[in-house]
């Protein structure tokens, strides 16, 4: 492939040799990790921030901070868990700073803050009120989680990241990780539980 | 649901690491033992499985274009800062533009997905006929990125989501299209025939006739030279629509100097 060469246990990573191609000087391999990863990593980074306009903004530095690597980069890890590193080191920054307390801006296009959109000419309107409804309770519940919990929840089972990978991410250990998860999923049954009601 | 029995209380932790493959086989066995014949326990799994897949039913914001665009300038930026090439160098990779997908193959064989599911809840069966709802809907939805996995698949099923993704061949560098539009790199440097005048000027220039530069300055049109002047100009390198220009621009007065400086 160009010459393009990694020697890392997860060279075998599609997003992994495309950041080897960027480090070897392939400068169209940023425009396509960008779009393979930038709504994953926008869609994380809300959930975190529940601020859309941050999100946004973190999205682009943590792509800044991506590039400023790609010389030293190494595959040492898939690179799902590279990319998340760096996102959760930005959005924890974010999170401990006074003025990150705004409401959350839905990039829905109502506006309203469901973030379940659906085309109501497609499905019945009990249905789309309903699961508008659901889908506002669980990013409400969400957003009661602790920062970390919320992490850890979404990176595993959303973004399908191990606990090993979620603890690199976050930065801890591998036995935190599957306490945190644990304790997100309990918590969100629960408050979902007493949210929802058909 | 919410008080976890003392004679489950050792299962707890452990349930929700087998819903995420993370167990070892003999603890995975373990669990499996004790959920036969614990409907409590069954039912914790059953609402965890709910809150998952609930989760990957939430729409992943769109990506506006403005944000593509203010990346693109950003990048820009920070590649003229370092002195990086516009344009790649190397020919690119055969590669996917699509949704990277999850890799269940990075967890322990916990066989955490092989667990029968218990009674359901009553508040998951609204969570769960809403994905399939929003699933049936949302791809029809303009401009949306989707799911997680972004290939269509059921909520939950994170095996499917990677075979189909394994399926899908790979895709050229991705062009301009529905869904997030891509950052702007490559400049498209392919302009109308330039006019009569800037070839005659150009002719009288001590520059060699073959000069890759001059040959571009003369394909351009005297409106995208004149910007191409005015950034250069400037020095405001970001703002430029056709960044190759100026940068030909430079080359073309760098090989002039050098040419002066020949015969001074």
């Amino acid at each position: 492939m160009n010459g393009v060469t990694g020697t890392g246990v997860h060279a075998g990573d599609e997003d992994v040799q495309l950041m080897l191609a960027l480090r070897a000087g392939d400068e169209s391999a940023f425009d396509v990790l960008f779009q393979r990863w930038s709504a994953p990593l926008l869609r994380y980074l809300e959930r975190m921030l529940r601020d859309a306009a941050s999100a946004e903004e973190l999205v682009q530095e943590a792509f800044l901070r991506l590039y400023r690597a790609r010389e030293r980069y190494q595959p040492d890890a898939r690179f799902s868990t590279w990319l998340f590193t760096i996102a959760n080191r930005l959005a924890l920054n974010e999170l401990r700073r006074p003025r990150h307390r705004s409401p959350h801006q839905s990039t829905d296009d109502d506006g309203d803050g469901a973030p379940l959109v659906l085309a109501a000419e497609q499905a019945g309107v009990d249905d789309v009120v309903n699961a508008r409804r659901v889908g506002k309770s669980v990013e409400q519940a969400l957003g009661t989680l602790p920062e970390r919990q919320r992490a850890a929840l979404w990176l595993t089972a959303v973004e399908g990241l191990s606990y090993a990978e979620v603890a690199v991410s976050l930065e801890t250990t591998e036995k935190s990780v599957k306490a945190l998860v644990h304790r997100a999923r309990a918590a969100l049954a629960e408050r979902l539980a007493g949210d929802v009601e058909v | 649901m919410s008080v976890v029995s003392e004679r489950c209380l050792p299962f707890d932790e452990d349930l929700s690491a087998l819903l995420d493959g993370e167990l070892d086989a003999a603890r995975a066995a373990e669990l499996r033992a004790h959920l036969d014949g614990c409907a409590d326990c069954r039912a914790r799994l059953a609402a965890w499985r709910g809150v998952d897949a609930a989760l990957r039913g939430l729409v992943a914001p769109a990506v506006r274009p403005e944000l593509a665009a203010s990346m693109a300038a950003r990048l820009g930026a920070e590649r003229a800062a370092s002195g990086a090439p516009a344009q790649p160098q190397v020919q690119p990779l055969r590669r996917t533009p699509s949704r990277p997908a999850v890799d269940p193959s990075a967890r322990s064989a916990g066989g955490g997905r092989r667990v029968r599911r218990g009674a359901m809840p009553v508040w998951l069966g609204a969570l769960a006929a809403a994905a399939v709802l929003a699933f049936l809907v949302l791809p029809r939805v303009p401009e949306r990125t989707r799911l997680p996995g972004g290939q269509g698949a059921p909520p939950n099923d994170v095996a499917r989501r990677e075979s189909v993704a394994r399926q899908a061949p790979p895709l050229p560098v991705p062009q301009r299209g529905p869904g997030p539009a891509p950052i702007e790199i490559a400049r498209d440097v392919h302009k109308p025939p330039a006019p009569a005048k800037l070839g005659a000027a150009a002719a009288d220039s001590p520059l060699p006739s073959g000069d890759p530069a001059l040959a571009q300055l003369e394909a351009a049109s005297d409106e995208d030279l004149a910007l191409a002047i005015a950034v250069q100009d400037a020095g405001d390198v970001e703002s430029a629509d056709d960044l190759a220009l100026v940068e030909q621009l430079d080359q073309v007065e760098s090989l002039d100097e050098l040419d002066q400086a020949g015969h001074g």
